[in-house]
């Protein structure tokens, strides 16, 4: 954790700042260096930040159980049953192959959908709010779980914050 | 009753036959060539011991069930699943691709200077080698998520390029180069040792590269 937080998330925002620092002199650069800035900036702006500040939120010492009733509901709704939607959760976070997150979003017409994404893509870039997100960058799991991804996935179902997935729900759904 | 025997007796050698042909088409995880601590202290033994006896061998398994997977679907012309398994067997094969070349690509006895007919493709085709080695690392050091950085070799040109691939997508089936060495920069394969910080990994990694077996490489395919 803290290494995921101290290191990889604060050179996310320290990349971002200088970055921005680039840019003061935006016409003395080349059409192509400001494109490669503007591109560089805006995938870590879009994606890398918004990511790891969810990703804190929703996870708590006191998490795990199961969804709020609203939540559950629009689970449900979605997938049948909580075990389906949890196994097609656990099957996007076991599939990303290489870098990337497993989501449960509310999508443009307000229902849940669970799917993954490669490297540090957001739902956000397809018009989703995502409510809920895992990094399996290995990065997140590798010093204490080695190659065991499977077993990383499941133990994190553990320490969801419900509460907090909850008020990303209302506030998607608002 | 001559026939019928005969005829199960050439369904038993059929049968055998056909299994004998798909256990002789499993891939086999290769030995690494040297010990898992002989790399140290660029690539520590807990790492290589992970790296070649866990995420290696995974890939081969995973290699040989989607194989199976892919004979099974072509069998009962089920294009559907024929079309489905095409993402696995890319990983996997890929991964097991990747790494039987990064363990030869790696020695104890490697690091210095690359000499004879390489160097002088790579002084000929970059400018120096100091130029090569910098735009490599630069390249592999920058590649977002997982993936390797690659020097290969462009046969219709007859010349050498530094290039990257994403994931365990294999470099000559994608971009059509020939693989000459590889450097993985998934996190897996130097997280523990290195952390966050892949451009010292990639910095140190020069210090095993083998440059008998990128010569090789090299020289096989000219």
């Amino acid at each position: 954790m803290q290494i995921h937080h101290g290191k990889h998330h604060q050179a996310y925002i320290t990349n971002v700042n200088t970055a921005l620092e680039g840019l003061d002199d935006l016409a003395a650069l080349s059409v192509e260096d400001l494109l490669r800035n503007v591109d560089q900036l805006l995938s870590i702006m879009v994606a890398d930040m918004p990511n790891h500040s969810l990703f804190w939120t929703i996870m708590s010492p006191n998490g795990g159980g199961n969804p709020t009733p609203e939540v559950a509901a629009a689970i449900e709704s979605a997938c049948g049953s909580l075990e389906a939607a949890k196994e097609q959760f656990v099957t996007a976070a076991t599939t990303r192959f290489g870098s990337g997150w497993a989501w449960v979003v509310v999508d443009e017409t307000g229902s849940i959908q669970i799917y993954s994404t490669a490297n540090q893509d957001s739902p956000i870039m397809q018009g989703h709010t995502p409510i809920l997100g895992l990094d399996v960058w290995e990065h997140a799991y590798y010093l204490n779980y080695q190659n065991l991804r499977p077993a990383y996935i499941e133990a994190w179902t553990n320490v969801i914050n419900w509460e907090e997935v909850a008020r990303r729900y209302a506030a998607a759904k608002g | 009753m001559l026939a019928r025997s005969g005829s199960v007796f050439s369904w038993t050698r059929r049968a055998l036959g056909a299994a004998a042909k798909t256990f002789r088409q499993q891939h086999t995880l290769p030995e690494l060539p040297y010990a898992a601590t002989a790399l140290e202290p660029v690539i520590s033994g807990e790492i290589m011991e992970l790296h070649h006896g866990k995420h290696h061998a995974t890939y081969v398994n995973n290699l040989n069930a989607a194989k199976e997977q892919l004979q099974s679907a072509l069998q009962s012309k089920d294009e559907n699943g024929v079309i489905a398994i095409q993402k696995a067997i890319k990983f996997n094969g890929g991964g097991h691709i990747n790494h039987s070349i990064f363990w030869n690509n790696l020695s104890p006895n490697g690091g210095g200077l690359p000499i004879g007919a390489l160097l002088e493709a790579i002084e000929r085709d970059f400018g120096s080698f100091d130029i090569f080695r910098a735009e490599m690392t630069a390249k592999t050091v920058g590649i977002q998520g997982s993936g390797w950085g690659w020097l290969g070799y462009e046969k219709g040109k007859n010349r050498l390029v530094v290039t990257t691939c994403p994931n365990q997508d294999p470099l000559q089936p994608t971009t059509g180069l020939i693989p000459l060495l590889g450097i993985d920069v998934w996190e897996h394969a130097y997280y523990l040792q290195y952390k966050n910080v892949r451009p010292e990994y990639v910095n140190k990694i020069w210090d095993v590269v083998n440059w008998d077996d990128v010569a090789k490489r090299l020289s096989d395919v000219q």
